[in-house]
């Protein structure tokens, strides 16, 4: 009794002579505020104006990853081009914590005669305001789209600063639809930038298009057109237009989606009688029927190691989620949570459910965490619809209502940021967020 | 078993009990308390008059002188062989009375022997006994000793312990609650990158100057992903200052060096 007492009060001596030593504190929560980070006018050493402001693009980039608080332009009290012009206790003065300068140089003047445009060389460096140190610098040799430049920019320092791939090169699909003088209605499905500009048509029709969606490479579209009276699902090549008509059974034809390797595609059909989820082998066409129920089946999802889909059905006498596996078919149900929950996703790292939630008779895109019984509203409007998730998993992308209008919005899956999209004329509606393009 | 025997001791007990009743009523008018002491008088008496029940016997007048004389000498012969009887007696009883005596001297002998005999045995157990007693004793006091002992050390152990937790604790109040303050500081400059997972750990080991600030920031243990240690590192810099004591030598044995663990537990 003695002796255990002893050794104890020696360890414990030697634990409090070693804890004397060295002070340990741990650190188990963070603020999570969004990093302060200034992103100087890139300097042009060319002659008149560029088209793009590209810090700009750069900063607002920044701005809506939610992880990053980019610092005003007036606020600036330098602006150096190089790290060699820096002074670090300006930017510490401003609470800065990252540096990043820039500079582009004319590499090709636009030519009127072989009507090629201007091309640029640009060079950008990183640096740590805290540590007075550069991180990093790159450069891009030759480049025309000085837009799409500006996102590769933010896309580099993101993931050197985060540790995440960045989205801002990726593209949006949505279906806008604008009411003519003439009270037609006009259907458009439109590929846009990240922050939603340039926007540019796949498609326009006079009857309804639905359940866009991208295949793994970005670069063919699948969507269910009613042109012609019935609907049927088609894939378009995003680059030639070229399209062609996948089924056209009897019934509803609908919800394709792409398996991740790009060689199946699940869809619902109804051609046996109710809707029902079917895999279509994309090389020989072949149909596999997965699901077997008298219930409603639909909006089939691969999980990203494509081994299942979630789906939505009422089976369970209200709209809840389901996980069936690609191979045996067989079917657990995923939420429990409320009266209503459909069109879900699952995150690239399978561990989140991202759907519409209604709650007290408003709909809301929630997260479910499928690991640990967690879940949120990340939406706190009332007619939000069709979430879809970026390919880093860190944004949403949503439907919702504006002011009587159909716009985009856009919310981090953990929460941090949310912003709508500019509203364009008339309604957008079935966002989908695309894979990487490069 | 028992059930079958006790219609028996009934019985039995009835039988006794009559008897007892029939004895009783039997001797109860005779004063059956004096009985027993009648009894034994009459039993001393029995022995006794017995030898002299022999009496003389009176004769005829002539020969009564010769007779007399006769019987005389008689009674003298008789008397002589009374004497020589009783003697004999004596002797015979003496003799008996030797041989008890030698007898009852042999016994006690015996019996003396048998005694110290036996006490020499119960002195060698007594002694046996002793030796043992004292030695257990002696384990005893030993043991009690060493307890004492110890005890002693323990009491000298918790008072040096006291006399050091009066500082002590006092130095360690100011250690935790400066702890604490360190911990929150950073806390709220932490900004997690958004690849940070429950799970990552990366450890930091600051130097600070006194009055707290942060002179140098060194990754001593990383998590294995760049932008979370970056994110770490960030949090120190950030704050900048970090609280500490204004006690010169609580800050030197404590502040100047420490290390930050930082591990996301809610993510």
């Amino acid at each position: 009794m003695y002796l255990p007492k002893m050794m104890m009060a020696l360890f414990l001596m030697q634990v409090s002579v070693f804890a004397q030593a060295q002070l340990r504190i741990e650190i188990t929560q963070g603020g999570d505020d969004p990093t302060p980070i200034a992103i100087v006018p890139f300097n042009w050493s060319g002659a008149g104006l560029l088209k793009e402001d590209v810090a700009n693009v750069v900063a607002a980039d920044m701005g809506r990853s939610g992880q990053f608080r980019p610092l005003e332009r007036a606020d600036m009290l330098s602006q150096p081009r190089s790290s060699k012009e820096v002074f670090y206790r300006d930017w510490r003065v401003l609470g800065v914590d990252y540096l990043v300068v820039g500079r582009i140089d004319s590499v090709n003047l636009a030519s009127v005669q072989t009507s090629s445009p201007a091309s640029y060389g640009l060079s950008y460096e990183l640096m740590d305001v805290r540590a007075q140190k550069p991180i990093a610098s790159w450069k891009i040799a030759e480049v025309k789209d000085l837009r799409a430049a500006a996102h590769h920019i933010s896309d580099t320092i993101y993931q050197k600063l985060t540790g995440l791939r960045g989205i801002f090169s990726t593209k949006l699909m949505y279906v806008s639809v604008v009411q003519q003088g003439s009270g037609e209605k006009v259907y458009k499905l439109e590929v846009a930038d990240a922050d939603g500009q340039r926007p540019r048509t796949l498609l326009e029709s006079s009857e309804p298009i639905m359940s866009p969606v991208w295949s793994p490479d970005g670069k063919r579209v699948a969507y269910v057109s009613f042109a012609g009276g019935r609907p049927a699902i088609y894939i378009q090549n995003r680059f030639t237009g070229k399209r062609i008509k996948l089924t056209g059974f009897p019934g509803i034809n609908g919800a394709p989606d792409w398996s991740p390797d790009g060689q199946k595609m699940a869809m619902v059909l109804s051609k046996d009688g109710n809707p029902e989820i079917y895999i279509m082998d994309m090389k020989t066409r072949a149909l596999r029927r997965l699901t077997h129920h008298y219930a409603i089946d639909t909006e089939p999802r691969w999980t990203k190691d494509g081994a299942a889909l979630v789906f939505t059905s009422n089976r369970g006498g209200s709209p809840q989620i389901y996980k069936v596996d690609a191979l045996s078919g067989r079917v657990v149900r995923l939420t429990f949570r409320g009266s209503y929950n459909a069109r879900a996703q699952t995150s690239p790292d399978g561990h989140d459910l991202v759907m519409v939630h209604r709650e007290n008779g408003q709909f809301h895109i929630s997260v479910q965490n499928l690991q640990r019984d967690l879940f949120a509203n990340l939406t706190k409007t009332s007619l939000d619809e069709s979430p879809s998730i970026s390919p880093n998993g860190s944004m949403v992308i949503y439907a919702t209502q504006h002011k009587n209008m159909g716009v985009l919005g856009a919310v981090a899956i953990n929460g941090s940021i949310k912003y709508l999209l500019p509203a364009r004329h008339g309604e957008v509606r079935e966002p989908v967020w695309s894979p990487y393009l490069n | 078993m028992k059930n079958s025997l006790s219609p028996f001791f009934k019985a039995a007990l009835l039988h006794a009990f009559v008897i007892v009743l029939l004895v009783y009523s039997w001797t109860a008018p005779q004063e059956p308390l004096v009985k027993p002491k009648f009894n034994t008088i009459q039993a001393s008496l029995v022995a006794p008059p017995k030898p002299a029940a022999v009496a003389p016997k009176p004769n005829v007048d002539k020969k009564r002188q010769q007779e007399a004389k006769k019987r005389k000498a008689q009674e003298k012969e008789k008397q002589k062989k009374l004497q020589e009887k009783k003697r004999q007696q004596k002797l015979a009883k003496e003799k008996a009375e030797k041989t008890r005596r030698l007898a009852k001297e042999e016994k006690r002998r015996k019996e003396q022997e048998a005694k110290k005999q036996l006490e020499k045995e119960r002195k060698a157990a007594k002694e046996k006994k002793r030796k043992a007693d004292q030695k257990a004793e002696l384990e005893s006091m030993r043991k009690k000793e060493a307890e004492r002992l110890s005890e002693l050390e323990k009491l000298r152990a918790q008072e040096t312990q006291r006399l050091e937790s009066l500082e002590y604790s006092e130095e360690q109040k100011i250690i935790s609650q400066y702890r604490v303050a360190i911990q929150q500081q950073v806390q709220r400059t932490w900004s997690r990158p958004p690849s940070a997972r429950k799970g990552m750990q990366s450890v930091l080991k600051i130097a600070m100057i006194p009055g707290g600030e942060v002179v140098s920031v060194s990754v001593v243990e990383s998590s294995g992903n760049a932008a979370f240690d970056r994110s770490v590192e960030q949090a120190v810099r950030r704050a900048g200052i970090l609280p500490v004591p204004p006690d010169a030598a609580i800050f030197d044995r404590h502040f100047r060096i420490i290390e930050l663990i930082f591990r996301p537990e809610d993510l």
